[in-house]
This record gives C-alpha cells, structure tokens and sequence, in this order.
C-alpha cells in the first residue's frame, strides 16, 4: 500500500500543495486531477523519490521513503512519464529498453506477449518496426503503458497517459488500467481528462496548493 | 647521427613565413586574425622557450621525486584547464580529473616504461617526462569533450533519466548511457586517427625523432605504441573521472547540481 500523509511541496516559492494525504491499496486507482502547474506531475516526482517534501512523508508497505531507500522503493514501481526522449530510434528497441536492467532479469521480453498488450491498448502490431519518432504522441504513451503491463510491478505512476488520445482509444487505456488493478497493482495516474477519472475508484483534485478528495461526487 | 641545430639567424628566417599568412589576413580584411595569429605566435615562442629551460634543468638533475612533482603539476594544470573549457564548476570536477589525469597517466605510462620499454630506471627524465607530457596533453581534450558530452546529455535528456530510474534502473545502469556516448563520441577522432595514421598523416613525433637522428624504423615503431598508449590512458582517465565527478553530480533526489558556471 502507497501512503501519503500530510505532505507538502513548494516551488520556487509557490505552495504546490498542503497537507495532502491519501492511500492507494493494492488493485486501487487513484486519480490526481487538476490545472496546468497545479503540482500533479510534482507529486509523482515525490512518490518517486525525485523530490523532498516541505512537509509530511511517503511510505510503501508501511517503510518511509527516503533518498537513501528511495532506488529500493521504485524496484517494485513501474513509472510512465508524460514525455521522454529516449535514445533509440525503433519502436522495438524502446518498447525492450527497461528488459535489459538488472531487476528485470527475471521478468524476458517476449514480443507475443507485448502483441497481447498493444491488442488490449488498440495498438496496431505493425507500428513494432517503425521508428519512434513516426509515433503519435498518444501511441508512444501506450507504448510506454504497454511496456510498464509487461513489467507488472506492484505500483504504477502514470503521468496524463490519456492525453492526446481520441475517446476510443481512451476508453481502451481506461480498461487497461482496470485490468492491471484487477491483478493487483496500486495505480496512481496524474490526469486532466475527466473521460479517463471514470475509470478511477479515487480522485483527488489539486487547486490553488489545497487539496480536496472528490471520490463522493466522482 | 647528429642533430642539425637551428641557428638563430635560421629561426628568423623560419618566422618570416609567418609574413605570407599576416599579409593573406590583412588583404582579406581579417585584422582581428593578423592580432591573433601574432600573440598566439608569441605565447608560443615565451612557452617553448621556458619549456626547454626547464626540461634543460629537470634533465640535469633526473630526480625521480622532482619529476614526479612536474607530473603533477603539468596535471594540476591540465584539471584547471578541463574545467575552464567545460564550464565545469571546480569545486565538482578538479579532483576527479586530478585523480583520473594522474592516475592514468601513471598507470599507462609506467606501464609503457617498465614493460614495453624495460627501462631499469622507469623515472629517467629523458623518457618520463616525455611520455607523460604528451600522455596528458592528449587525455585532456578527450576529457574536455567527453565530460562536455556527458553533463550535455544529462541536461538534455534528463526526463530519460528519470524513466529508467523510475522503472527500477540503479544509479549506474541509468548514468550507463551518457557514459557509453561519452566514451563512444571523445575517442573517436582518435580512433579516426589511428586509423590512417602514416597514411594521410605521419605523426609529429615521427617526424621529430627522424629529424632528431632516429632509425625511422624505430621511430614509427614508438609511434605504434605511443598511439596505443595514448588510446588507453585516454579512456582510462575519462572513465575515472566520471567515476568520481559522477558522485559529486547529483542530490540526494538524483537532480543534477548545478555542475556548469553559467555565461
């Protein structure tokens, strides 16, 4: 289980948030709404380990995460950012480049499986020989989310992994989750899109550094 | 065989070449280029002229504790210089090119003195400080360009960083590929070089030696190691130094510091 408790984060002198707390159990969905800038990105940055918080603390399983225990901590996280560039030029390459870390020894690439995943996403199995950069930004993401299925780590962060994608394909990404959750990953997704938040047990909207759970109206 | 000195009158008339291109410049309008040329000429007869006074004394007294001193401080130098062309912030990067310099330097170049040379005195001036004058001077710009590569591509890459930290990588597999670029991009004019070396180009230090009375076998034949030398100390002192300046480039938070004194 994720836990935030009363955390706080500013930026460059700007509060981001206050007192925010939150869990996300096991098989839970968790959605951090809410303006540009308004810190949605900064808090996966904190759950990652990447930030220090003014106030409060995270903990996985009950264990603080510190910058000493924080490289532990995100061996059993799976990450998907908004945007990267990645120096590889084939989509084949991009979707194997975490395969070759140490803690993913156990866990082989198989290109059918990841067939398997881009069927649940829509992705079309032709787009493997392509090269990155003829990918759509909404198709690079579920590259990327596709890539994270495969890894199947206890705990997913995913930052607008909808953005960019028509509703068809948003639905898809939103099952998606479903599924992962279903197998018992705790999911935390920073998102503007209302669309993908219905597919969310959780929402948390950030506004003006105050943060206000809405699950009830959700 | 014996040396043919350059009489003064000689050097003179040499330097009068420099005429041909000051006049080229003044036709081509390049003024700023005649003023260039002329105090890039003048620093390097002032910096010649002291190099051979002090190798003059340095070779009288052949003290193995006086030259490893020299060493030093031609690295010393060479660090300074490093982070002066790399805009890197001293306090981050002397001591790791300090250590990565020298300790290459040493390493290979004793190599070279004691195995390939069986020299039973590895420290006599007359080739310790050579080879490591010119072991230095070519490791510093494969530092210079191989830090600028390193630090550049983590400014510029940093959200791949952070994707393969995020997803698990340790701190050495996600620095891995900035390494390896680095590695990939400082070394390769000086594969380039191996390459087609006595073919497009015949190294100085052939041409040195020939001139200097040298069996020009024997003198492509201290080419040939000497450019392997410089191949291995080379990497050896960048990879060092990233080893060490990688420490000393990041917060607890893994964000780079800020490593570069801005403009």
């Amino acid at each position: 289980m994720l836990e935030v408790k009363k955390a706080s984060v500013s930026l460059n002198g700007k509060q981001l948030f206050r007192d925010l707390s939150f869990t996300v159990g096991d098989g839970e969905i968790l959605c951090v709404m809410g303006p540009s800038g308004s810190g949605k990105t900064t808090l996966l940055n904190v759950l990652l380990g990447f930030r220090p918080l003014d106030g409060g603390h995270v903990s996985v399983d009950g264990e603080l995460l510190t910058p000493s225990s924080a490289e532990e901590f995100r061996k059993a996280m799976a990450y998907v950012p908004q945007e990267a560039a990645l120096p590889v030029e084939l989509v084949s390459e991009m979707a194997g480049l975490l395969f070759g870390l140490k803690i993913n020894r156990i866990v082989k690439f198989s290109k059918e499986r990841l067939m398997e995943e881009w069927r649940r996403l829509g992705l079309d199995a032709g787009l493997y020989d392509r090269r990155v950069a003829e990918l759509s930004g909404g198709e690079w993401r579920r590259v990327m989310l596709s890539v994270a299925g495969l890894l199947a780590r206890p705990i997913l962060l995913a930052d607008e992994p909808t953005s960019m994608l028509d509703a068809e394909a948003t639905a898809l990404t939103g099952e998606y989750l479903r599924r992962m959750a279903s197998a018992g990953c705790a999911i935390v997704v920073a998102t503007h899109d209302e669309r993908l938040a219905a597919y969310c047990d959780r929402r948390i909207v950030i506004t003006d550094g105050m943060c206000d759970d809405m699950t009830e109206e959700g | 065989m014996m040396t043919t000195d350059i009489s003064y009158i000689g050097m003179a008339v040499g330097m009068a070449l420099l005429a041909v291109p000051v006049w080229i410049f003044y036709k081509l309008g390049l003024a700023r280029q005649i003023g260039s040329t002329l105090t890039a000429v003048a620093r390097m007869v002032l910096q010649l002229f002291l190099t051979g006074l002090y190798l003059r004394y340095l070779f009288e007294w052949n003290s193995p504790w006086v030259n490893v001193l020299w060493v030093l401080l031609m690295v010393a130098v060479a660090s300074f210089t490093v982070s002066r062309n790399t805009r890197l912030r001293m306090r981050l990067i002397v001591l790791p090119l300090l250590a990565g310099l020298s300790g290459a330097a040493l390493a290979v170049g004793l190599y070279f003195l004691l195995f390939v040379l069986n020299l039973p005195h590895p420290f006599d001036s007359r080739y310790f400080i050579p080879v490591m004058g010119i072991l230095t001077g070519n490791m510093l710009g494969v530092c210079v360009m191989g830090l600028n590569t390193f630090y550049d591509g983590l400014q510029r890459e940093r959200q791949f960083f952070l994707y393969m930290l995020g997803n698990g990588a340790s701190h050495a597999e996600a620095i891995k590929p900035f390494v390896r670029r680095a590695i990939e991009k400082s070394l390769a004019p000086c594969i380039a070089n191996i390459a087609v070396m006595g073919m497009v180009s015949l190294p100085e230090t052939v041409i040195g030696q020939i001139l200097g009375g040298t069996a020009p076998g024997i003198a492509v034949k201290y080419q040939m190691m000497l450019a392997v030398i410089i191949f291995s100390a080379s990497m050896l002192a960048l990879l060092t130094t990233l080893f060490f300046a990688d420490r000393r480039s990041f917060d607890a938070y893994v964000r780079l510091r800020d490593v570069r004194i801005r403009k």
